[in-house]
């Protein structure tokens, strides 16, 4: 809940829960990168 | 069905009929607020006779319920049971000691936010330019770990004005509390994921099975602070890059997953294009549009200590707006368009 105090805001903030977006850049990272460099090691 | 503007003109015409009868004479306003990357929300405030506080309800989600179907009367009885329940919040003397240096001095931190999705606030916020992010500057009224909650406000131009201060000096007075505050985290995603499975319940051998072990070089990093609020920041105000690159033993990629954090990885991992892809499909996907920090990927040069966008540039950013500009209407001049730059 964010209050105004007279003329000031005061903003709340919650942290955000982060599991989608932690596996999102994992699942991501792993086959758009990590695969593509086992790949490149393989044609070398 | 009303549309927004009828829906709030109407939440305000009979909002007094729901409210206990100690809010009876309570001002009720219509305010729109300002959110991070130009989000705006409209949000109504009762604040009772002689109170200086008022809660901040938003009416969107409420609109959002009314589109789905829920009655206009229950939704009044909601909002109005949300001003009532938060009435009590305490926050002593707050606006008078806010006006004071000495008080608030040691509580500036700062945040960091996409310079050009948030041009309109920075106009009247001070703020110092790191590429095309833009450091801007909080007071923190009050800090909660156990619930991780953080409230503050933040730091407009009249404010730094009124306190005789120039934006130099509020830098530099958030670069050592934030280090105070909410010092920088460092951690490998590997560990990140580790540990939400486990809280999750997942017994730790089936997480040694889910959870590979990778070479410390090709890793991503997790870069945020004791609180996971606002921790992007801590790129600016922490060693945590350097001592990444130290341990790498090479120049890193950083990718901005959000407000509250950063990925960074080894100079060996990818092209800047292809990470700068990959950051912009999860943005889509995954990050509100309130936490996105940038679709553009940064190189964190060790040598230099220095941070720069590594797979556009800032004329080539500054191209492409003017561009947009000239696509869409007569465009003001280049450096008309350019945020505000206080340093």
């Amino acid at each position: 809940m964010d209050y105004r105090v007279k003329d000031l805001v005061v903003e709340n903030v919650t942290a955000p829960k982060r599991a989608e977006l932690a596996t999102s850049y994992q699942k991501t990272f792993t086959e758009k990168i990590l695969v593509e460099k086992k790949e490149d090691k393989k044609h070398a | 069905m009303l549309n927004f503007e009828e829906f709030q003109q109407y939440i305000l015409d009979h909002i007094r009929e729901e409210l206990p009868k100690e809010l009876k004479n309570a001002h009720v306003d219509l305010n729109e607020v300002n959110k991070n990357n130009g989000k705006v929300l409209t949000a109504i405030l009762v604040r009772a006779e002689g109170n200086s506080v008022a809660p901040t309800i938003y009416l969107d989600g409420f609109y959002k319920s009314y589109e789905d179907g829920a009655e206009l009367e229950n939704i009044i009885r909601d909002v109005a049971d949300t001003a009532a329940k938060h009435q009590d919040e305490e926050f002593g003397n707050l606006a008078h000691d806010f006006q004071n240096f000495e008080f608030v001095k040691d509580k500036i931190v700062m945040s960091l936010v996409n310079a050009e999705k948030n041009e309109q606030v920075l106009k009247d916020t001070p703020h110092t330019m790191e590429e095309d992010l833009a450091v801007t500057y909080k007071v923190v009224i009050d800090s909660d770990e156990a619930k991780g909650g953080l409230a503050t406000i933040t730091i407009k131009d009249a404010h730094m004005k009124a306190w005789g201060v120039d934006v130099e000096q509020l830098h530099s007075l958030a670069m050592e509390n934030s280090n105070r505050m909410m010092p920088a985290t460092l951690r490998s995603m590997n560990d990140v994921i580790r540990e939400m499975m486990s809280k999750d319940g997942m017994p730790d051998d089936l997480l040694e099975m889910m959870v590979q072990d990778i070479p410390a070089d090709q890793q991503m990093y997790v870069i945020s602070n004791s609180q996971s609020l606002n921790g992007a920041a801590s790129i600016i105000y922490s060693d945590a890059l350097q001592q990444l690159a130290e341990n790498l033993g090479t120049d890193l990629y950083v990718l901005p997953s959000s407000v509250h954090e950063v990925i960074a990885v080894s100079q060996n991992m990818g092209d800047p294009q292809m990470l700068a892809e990959m950051v912009q499909e999860v943005n889509e996907g995954q990050v509100s549009l309130e936490e996105q920090l940038s679709d553009h990927v940064y190189n964190y040069n060790a040598s230099t200590q220095k941070l720069s966008l590594a797979d556009t540039t800032m004329e080539q950013l500054e191209m492409s707006k003017v561009s947009e500009n000239n696509q869409s209407y007569e465009a003001p001049s280049q450096e008309a368009n350019r945020p505000k730059h206080h340093r």
